[in-house]
């Protein structure tokens, strides 16, 4: 009965508009002050016990990597790269927004991020060749998905260390690379339609293998970041948490010393976006641990996960209404919020199915991707959309194959685990 | 009394970078000396996991100056102005209410903390629990402040600040 109250207090709170974080914080609260049992310390330690940790140190680590990535001047160098590639295509610009995202995906674990970096860059001169406003913004928003899909990934971070214990950082980061390839080819042959029918531009260049390798050797600086991070955690050299710290060591040395654009100015905000947005994850960590915390107390999730088996005993149906849950509350939330709300039900629940944790990381990991992309709260595409000034009205029709393509292989990795497995198993896992 | 609370809040800013920057600069050197010299230091783990805490509550204050935290906003504002500007002040209200108890309940625990030391550190674990009272007092008084128009958003020219 209590636990109904905390669902409520927090549910309605949401609405209101109090930061998620202090949300969760007010049902952990208000089921404790009417048990009257619960001391009220325990918000306190809870909370510490939910921030303190050294995996978790990943996370501010590959935040700043990405970002001083992004500032010392790697993406123009893998933009050119990808436009060596596909530039020359029908539909040009919108082909190399989608590579440069796969590429770039392998630097920046936050979509966000990625959107915004990708869009600053790419946005204003698909619109200057023609491409609609609504297209541009939907192709960017919706390519910037892979960000966390592709390794590195702030969010199977997060996953990780939410679901506590028993995952393997290097096995989740291998498992997102054939969808999120995957991502990048489907929504590829979408262009490439749309292309034909609605006649964008042609840029013109041709095609030139010598031009590719010269643009190659720029990208390498960027390229070689996921191999070092993925071998590194896979080789034993270093923990995540070193690894995102060694990503972010490198950027600032390549940054420095190689491109020369890396700025004292622009560490420090990269640093400044590291503590900040880590902040407000760690602080949802903090509040939901008292959450869950009051839940397991209450076997909550246990229960849950009865009910769950008594409706169906399929692990495949489980996932699919897992994905639409998820999905649903992308239409209204963010990504890691969800993630953090919902792992401690999902975890217990998808055990019982002897669901592998990895397999159901992955499918999270994708599913609350939508998060970014789904109107009426769609982060991403709001991004682009200012940027090239277009009424969201538009961004929000043209972002609907792109979300499509991502909840379909998303369902197609939850009813085939073999696919995003395929390297994993490579690499012995 | 505007400049000083924006100085204020610009040096809350500039503490936490200094704990971001002491957490990243000891794990790179930690890294560094154990592949180039064999050898590391014992008291990384320690000093990073709690000095993050207080940059997560810095980084807190800061982020709500900003308004980067996650929050569904203006739900209310689509039932008229009188509706949306009851339903913000009642969210800072609950917001408050939130903060301020977490600060007195963090207050209550500290006097435990003292004897209780980090095993590497030697320092009392109290000097990291205090980030929580300390953390919610500030956040408490930005979300007045913010109210009376003291405290201004300085999100500076991040390309985006929350996820």
């Amino acid at each position: 009965m209590l636990i109904l109250v905390l669902v409520a207090v927090f549910a309605v709170t949401m609405v209101l508009g109090v930061p998620v974080a202090f949300c969760l914080g007010l049902g952990g609260l208000a089921f404790i002050w009417l048990s009257g049992v619960v001391p009220i310390a325990v918000l306190p330690t809870l909370m510490f016990s939910g921030m303190d940790s050294f995996p978790l140190l990943a996370i501010p680590f590959f935040v700043i990597a990405g970002d001083v990535m992004q500032r010392c001047g790697i993406l123009p160098k893998l933009i050119a790269f990808a436009n060596s590639l596909v530039g020359h295509l029908r539909g040009g610009l919108a082909y190399v927004v989608i590579v440069t995202s796969m590429l770039f995906a392998g630097v920046t674990g936050v979509a966000l991020a990625e959107c915004a970096a990708i869009g600053s860059m790419l946005a204003p001169s698909m619109v200057r060749q023609g491409y609609p406003g609504g297209f541009t913004s939907a192709v960017i928003a919706g390519s910037a998905v892979m960000g966390p899909i592709i390794p590195p990934s702030v969010a199977m971070l997060v996953f990780a260390y939410v679901y506590g214990g028993g995952i393997s950082v290097g096995k989740l980061f291998l498992m997102g690379i054939v969808p999120g390839v995957l991502i990048g080819l489907t929504m590829m042959a979408f262009v490439a339609v749309q292309a034909r029918r609605r006649n964008f531009p042609v840029s013109g260049e041709r095609f030139a293998v010598r031009r590719v390798l010269k643009a190659l050797r720029g990208a390498v600086l960027g390229l070689v970041v996921p191999v070092i991070i993925i071998g590194g955690i896979l080789g034993g050299v270093f923990t995540p948490t070193e690894a995102g710290a060694v990503a972010a060591l490198y950027g600032v040395l390549v940054g420095r010393f190689v491109l020369r654009t890396l700025t004292l100015s622009d560490l420090r905000k990269s640093l400044l976006v590291g503590a900040k947005t880590s902040a407000v994850i760690y602080l949802l960590l903090g509040t939901s641990n008292v959450v869950s915390w009051i839940l397991v107390r209450n076997q909550v999730p246990k229960v849950l996960a009865q009910w769950s088996l008594d409706f169906t005993t399929s692990a495949q149906v489980f996932m699919l209404v897992a994905i639409a849950v998820l999905f649903v509350l992308g239409l209204a939330l963010e990504a890691v919020p969800i993630m953090i709300m919902l792992i401690p039900i999902l975890a217990p629940a998808a055990a019982a199915y002897k669901i592998d944790p990895h397999h159901l990381g992955l499918i999270v990991v994708m599913t609350v991707q939508t998060a970014l992309i789904s109107p009426p709260v769609a982060l991403s595409l709001y991004i682009v959309a200012s940027i090239v000034k277009a009424p969201m009205k538009d961004a929000n029709r043209a972002i609907w194959p792109f979300m499509l393509v991502v909840i379909g292989i998303t369902v197609a990795m939850a009813m085939w685990p073999a696919v995003p497995l395929w390297i994993p198993r490579r690499f012995g896992f | 009394m505007r400049a000083l609370v924006r100085r204020v809040t610009q040096a809350l800013e500039a503490l936490t970078l200094v704990g971001m920057s002491v957490v990243a600069v000891t794990v790179v050197v930690e890294v560094i000396l154990r592949y180039g010299f064999g050898s590391s230091l014992i008291f990384t783990e320690e000093l990073t996991r709690y000095t993050m805490v207080w940059v997560a509550f810095l980084g807190g204050v800061v982020a709500l100056r900003d308004g980067a935290h996650v929050a569904t906003g203006g739900l209310g504002d689509r039932f008229g102005p009188t509706v949306g500007r009851i339903a913000s002040l009642t969210a800072d209200g609950l917001a408050l209410l939130f903060l301020l108890t977490l600060a007195w309940a963090g207050i209550q625990t500290l006097p435990n903390q003292r004897d209780q030391y980090t095993t590497t550190l030697n320092v009392s674990i109290f000097w990291f629990y205090l980030a929580i009272p300390v953390g919610a007092v500030l956040m408490a008084l930005v979300i007045v402040g913010r109210r009376v128009g003291l405290v201004e958003a300085q999100p500076g020219d991040l390309p985006v600040d929350d996820l």
